[in-house]
Order: structure tokens, then sequence, then C-alpha cells
């Protein structure tokens, strides 16, 4: 046992600045903030424990079901947009064009960017009534509007913010589509496949588990989104609540409203509806993802 | 060149982990932290007077400073993890809230020099006999009028301001003379100005012991259905060009496009430098003409002590330099009010032309007119403020009536305070 120990002691030394921060900074956090979730906590007293109370206000709250809708809206809109742009953006890029590195190099610098302030800042001045877009629309004569406060459009310039950072899964698309060998889509081609025909049925399915990686993490990514939701409407998710995602509404109860306690169990919830998501998404990824070892198993 | 051996790496490493963890845990003491919140000249203004506390002799000092929203979710989190600063800035908005949590000090021991600050400013954070927070300035609410654009347009100004039907009636008047333009801005989602309509209206805003809403569901509702009616007649702007004036420098009034600008009588001075010609400062709109007891005079922004504070002595010896330090009082002019004191005032207004001694006097010509100040703020303001503008920011979009709206506000203060 002791001698167990002191070989493997040197590993957990080496191991030891991870595990207090695994530890310290994730595991212990967590299980503090499941224990919040329980409790009347108003930040500056001590936690009172409430049971389920918390839990079960969520769902009598009608902000908290609003915030819900539009962080559904969101997800639900902008990762299959963005998904595609990827995939377009990446197979046109993968025919063989000169300078392909530069291209891929630019496309990639807006996911680098674009959950920074700065640029929820010039998003800002993009779609105000005075801004870029509609200095360009006037160009045409049309009469453009608030882009941002106005409660119809609002959420759609965060959506058109999150399309314009396809370029992380388009890098991931794009490695995958070189690892789909020629000789298949020349097979294809000798048997008179058509250019959508060879798409459809020889390279997307086998870049589905390419697809389905790109898509796990896209709608995890969509769900937590916050800085420019927080940036854009100044925190307060407006206007007119249009623009209230889940984690923005979290951040007021917690931090402006003082509800530590309902905060935390938002966030159990949330951490809920995402692991339910993603479960789902490894259920019916089965039926659609191939992973080119089935032939071999039948 | 010397070879690294293992030796001087070890060495280097021993004076690196000596270096990180000494400020941590040194013999001596840590600086006094302070911290507030307000725009860029109330920094600028703020860290020259730290500096000349300094200078003076003061102790070692480190500041930190946020726009106000932020301000809260930091001192919140700084708060609840026992480090808050030692000395901050604390709005009446929030104060009860530190206050009946024991997030604050009781001044009341540790002789501050508050003989020369006005009595009710002084004692703007009394609770239960206890003193939580001195008031930095005694503040009312103000009205800033453009009055070479009204002039321009064909109007008049009158010295005690107008009623709200009168000034309803000028500001449909002025948008209709001044293309492009509108006469007021849309004011329904202010719940300050909203506690002026509230007390003209015979109540306060809250009951005494801040455990409800003292107002009338009919108040509310005539207060959002007034702004209503303006932005229905053109002479407020509708709701999506009010979404976009966040910022002072997005306001109406700076833009050009409308006359006048509501806040507290210090902003004037946050206004001034964007507007041309000069911002006269005016009670605000009344019930009846020249009955200003709908306004009040209080201290609402106060310097506290954190209760988690190691040095409160150091802490309420800053707090006596910044209230009665002549160089102290004139770096900060009104930037966060018009000085509690006599001298103070008088210190500042010495520039008779300036935005700041126009303020003072609107604050000076006020006193003795206005009603009773209320009691601090209820725990709970905070969401109050917030979620009073947001539906009259719905009301505005025509999410909800303003019948709708006035019940759901009335809901949600049932549901936040006398908690």
């Amino acid at each position: 046992m002791i001698a167990r120990l002191r070989q493997s002691l040197p590993a957990y030394l080496f191991l030891l600045p991870w595990l207090i921060g695994v530890l310290g900074l994730t595991i212990g956090p967590m299980l503090l903030s499941l224990y919040y979730s329980f409790t009347d906590y108003a930040l500056l007293n001590t936690p009172e424990w409430t049971g389920l109370h918390n839990y079960t206000a969520l769902f009598q709250d009608s902000r908290y079901l609003h915030s819900l809708r539009v962080t559904f809206i969101y997800v639900g809109v902008s990762v299959p947009l963005e998904m595609t742009f990827a995939l377009a953006v990446a197979v046109l890029l993968n025919r063989g064009l000169k300078g392909l590195a530069v291209y891929r190099a630019l496309y990639y610098v807006p996911s680098l960017l674009g959950g920074s302030v700065a640029i929820a800042l010039l998003w800002q001045q993009i779609f105000g009534s005075d801004g870029l877009l509609n200095q360009f629309l006037g160009l045409f004569g049309i009469q453009g509007h608030g882009w941002i406060s106005e409660p119809g459009t609002a959420l759609w310039t965060l959506i058109v913010l999150r399309v314009w950072q396809f370029g992380a899964p388009m890098v991931i698309f794009l490695a995958g589509l070189r690892q789909i060998p020629d000789d298949v889509l020349e097979a294809a081609e000798v048997d008179g496949a058509g250019r959508w025909q060879r798409f459809w049925r020889v390279t997307l399915p086998l870049l589905s588990p390419v697809v389905f990686f790109n898509l796990v993490l896209q709608i995890i990514g969509a769900f937590q989104a916050f800085t420019p939701a927080f940036v854009i409407s100044g925190g307060k998710g407006g206007p007119s609540d249009s623009t209230l995602f889940y984690t923005l509404y979290l951040y007021q109860q917690a931090f402006g409203n003082f509800r530590m306690g309902y905060a935390a169990a938002m966030a159990w919830v949330l951490l809920l509806i995402i692991a339910v998501f993603t479960g789902l998404n490894f259920v019916l990824g089965r039926t659609w993802v191939f992973y080119g070892d089935e032939g071999v198993r039948r | 060149m010397t070879r690294l051996t293992r030796r001087t790496l070890l060495g280097l490493g021993a004076a690196t982990a000596a270096a990180t963890v000494l400020p941590g845990c040194s013999g001596g003491k840590s600086p006094l932290r302070v911290s507030w919140y307000g725009p860029d000249p109330v920094t600028k203004a703020l860290n020259t007077a730290l500096a000349a506390w300094k200078s003076s002799g003061g102790v070692e000092y480190s500041a930190e400073s946020a726009p106000f929203d932020d301000y809260w979710d930091k001192l919140a989190t700084q708060t609840s993890g026992n480090n808050a600063p030692d000395v901050l800035r604390m709005s009446m908005s929030y104060f009860s809230d530190y206050a009946g949590r024991s997030a604050l000090k009781d001044l009341g021991s540790l002789g501050i020099d508050t003989s020369g600050i006005d009595a009710d400013v002084a004692s703007s954070g009394m609770v239960d006999g206890k003193n939580y927070g001195i008031g930095q300035s005694s503040i009312s609410y103000a009205m800033y009028v453009d009055e070479a654009a009204v002039k321009h347009a064909g109007g008049t100004v009158p010295a005690q301001g107008w009623t709200w039907d009168a000034f309803a009636e000028f500001a449909r008047d002025y948008s209709g003379s001044v293309q492009g333009s509108f006469g007021s801005s849309d004011q329904a989602g202010n719940f300050q100005l909203f506690e002026v309509f509230a007390r003209q209206h015979g109540t306060e805003l809250f009951s005494d012991d801040g455990g409800k809403l003292a107002t009338s569901k009919d108040t509310v509702r005539e207060w959002f259905q007034y702004w209503a009616d303006l932005r229905n007649a053109k002479a407020a702007p509708p709701q999506n060009v009010s979404a976009e004036t966040t910022a002072i420098e997005k306001s109406l009034v700076a833009k050009g496009k409308a006359p006048l600008q509501f806040g507290w009588v210090q902003q004037v001075t946050f206004y001034q430098p964007l507007v041309k010609s000069p911002l006269a400062v005016l009670p605000v709109p009344q019930d009846k003409a020249g009955d200003l007891k709908g306004q009040f005079i209080k201290g609402l922004d106060l310097w506290s002590i954190s209760a988690a504070s190691k040095h409160p002595e150091d802490a309420a010896k800053l707090i006596g330099f910044l209230l009665n330090d002549e160089k102290a009082i004139k770096t900060i002019g009104i930037l966060l009010g018009v000085p509690p004191s006599k001298k103070a005032r008088d210190l500042v207004s010495a520039d008779a032309g300036s935005a700041g001694a126009r303020a003072i006097k609107y604050v000076e010509d006020l006193a003795g007119k206005v009603g009773p100040s209320p009691k601090p703020w209820p725990k709970g303001y905070g969401e109050l403020l917030t979620g009073f503008g947001r539906i009259a920011e719905n009301i505005g979009f025509g999410k909800t009536k303003p019948d709708a709206g006035a019940q759901e506000f009335v809901d949600l203060a049932g549901k936040t305070l006398g908690q």
C-alpha cells in the first residue's frame, strides 16, 4: 500500500496544480452552487434552506419563461444557419483555391473575436439607427431603422453576430473534408454520380461525424451565449426584453437583484437543458452519423 | 554569459515564490481601498482629491471606479467574498440592501467631523440610531432647459417651471414648430421623476417601513398614460428613438433634438459641455403651479465604510478629508452633487457663470419650498428601478397598455418589497 503510494506520489505531485484547480475552481464551486440553489441567499447574508422553492418559483416567473423562449429561438435559428454557412464555405475553400491558408485565416478570425466586448460594441455601431447598415441602405434610398433598438429585430442582430462567427466550425469542416479519400469520390464519378449526388451521398455521410461534433459544440455554446447580449443591450436584455438570454437573466437575478439562490437554481436547470439536448443529439446521432466502420461489423 | 545551473534555477524559483507570496501576507499594512461609481469627470476629480490626501500626509491608498450599473455587480461580489473596499460610495438605491444586511460599519464612534455639514445630509444614512453613511451632497431632481432653443422656437420658459398640463402643451407646440425635434425626451421609465409625481398626488412612494408601495395603482397608470399621450402626439419621441438614448452623449438634448432633459441637479454639469448655450436649471413640472412639495432635497449618495474594513480609522479620516478639506472640495466641485456644507458651496459657486453655480443656486432656492425628505429607499429598490423602466418600455413598444403596466408594477412591488 505504502509502496504503491510512494510509487504514484510523484505523479500526484505533478498533477497537483491541476487537481487543485479542478477541485478548488470547478468542482467545489459547482457543489456550492448546487447547495445555494436550495437556499435563499442574498449574497450578503448567510444562505437559508428553502428546499425546492427556487425551482418551483422558476416556472411561475413569466420573465424566466420568456428568457427560455428567447434562448430557444436564438439556439434554434443561429446554430443551423451557422452550420450551413460554415459547411458551404468549407466546401468552397476545399476546391483547391489559391491562397487557401489566407482565406482560412481570414474566415477564422471572427470566431476568435466574436465573443469579445469590442465586437459587440462594433455591432452596436453597425446596427444603430445612424449605423453603417442604415447608411448603406440609404445609398439605395431605403429607409432603415434602429435594428438594435427595435424589439422585432434586436435578437436577429445577435443571430447574425453568431452566424458571422462561422469560422471555428468551418475550419473543422475543412479538416474533415480533407480526410475524405479522393478515390471514393472518383469511384462515384465513374459510376455516373453528378456533383450534387456526390455531395449528398458520399461527402456528407463521410463527413457526418464532423457535422455531429460541430453540432454538439455549437448547441452548447449557443445556450451559454452571454457577452453579446450583455454588451449590446447594456446588460438589460432589452429592448423590451427581446434579447433577454437565459444567462443574462441569470446574471441579473444573481448580481442585480441579490438572488444568488434563485440564480443557482437557474444555472442547474440550464445544465439539465444542455444535458438533455446533448443526450438527444447522441441518441439521434445513431441514425445519421456514419463512422465508416459499420460495414466491417456487419 | 552565465550558465543556468540547477541551483540558480532553484534560487530563482524560490525568489519568485517569495515575491508572489509576500505582498499577500506582509507585515506592513495593505493600502486603504477606495471605490466609487460615476462617469469619467467624477473619477478624474476623485483621483485628484485622493492625491491631495496622500500629499497632506494620508495613508497609502488604492482606488477603484466603475460606471453606476457595473459598480453594483462588482460591489455585491466583493462584499459577499469578504473583500469589499474600505471606503465606498453608496447610493440610496442600494443603501438599504447593504445597511440592512450588516455590510456597512456604524460611523457613529469614528469621529468624522460633520459639524459644518447640513444636518439632513449628515444623517441621510441613519437607520435605527446607527449611521451607515454620510451624505456627500444634497441633491434634488431638476429639469435642465436649453433656453436659447426654446426662445428660438418662439416659446418661453417660466421661472418656476411648468405644470404637467402646461408642460404637455409646451412639448406639443415645440415639436410642431421645430422640424425633427421633440418637446421632451420620454420620461415614462424614469422612476425617480415618478417619485416626485407620486408625492404630488398626496402620498409617498413607499410606506414608512419600506415594506409596501404607498402610491396607488391609479397614480402609476396616470403616469404611464401621460407619457403615452405625449408619444402619441409626437411631443415625446417614439420608443425606438428613446431606446438609443442610453448615454449622456446620446441624449436628445445633447444631439439638439430636444430642448430639455431631466436628472439629478448635479448631472447638469455632465450635459452642459455637450450643449452650446447655457442650460437653465428648473424645478420639474408640478401639479399646481408653483407648488414644489413633490420635490425634496436629500443626500442620496453617501460615503460608507464596509463592515469588513480592517482600518476603519484611516477610512474615517479619508471621509472627513473629502468632506472638509478645501482642496478636495474645490476639486470635486459639484460632480457628486451640491456640496453639503455652506463653506463648500461658497468655495464652489465662486465661478458664477458655471453650470455648477446654477445648480447650487437651484438647490438653495428650493430649500424651504420642497416637501419633507422621504425615508431611505427600501430594500429591493434597485429591482423596482429597473422594473419600472422595463414596464414603461413595454408600453412604449405597444406590448402592454398603461393600465396593465401599472398592475404589473404594483405586482412587482408586492413581490419585491418587504422581503
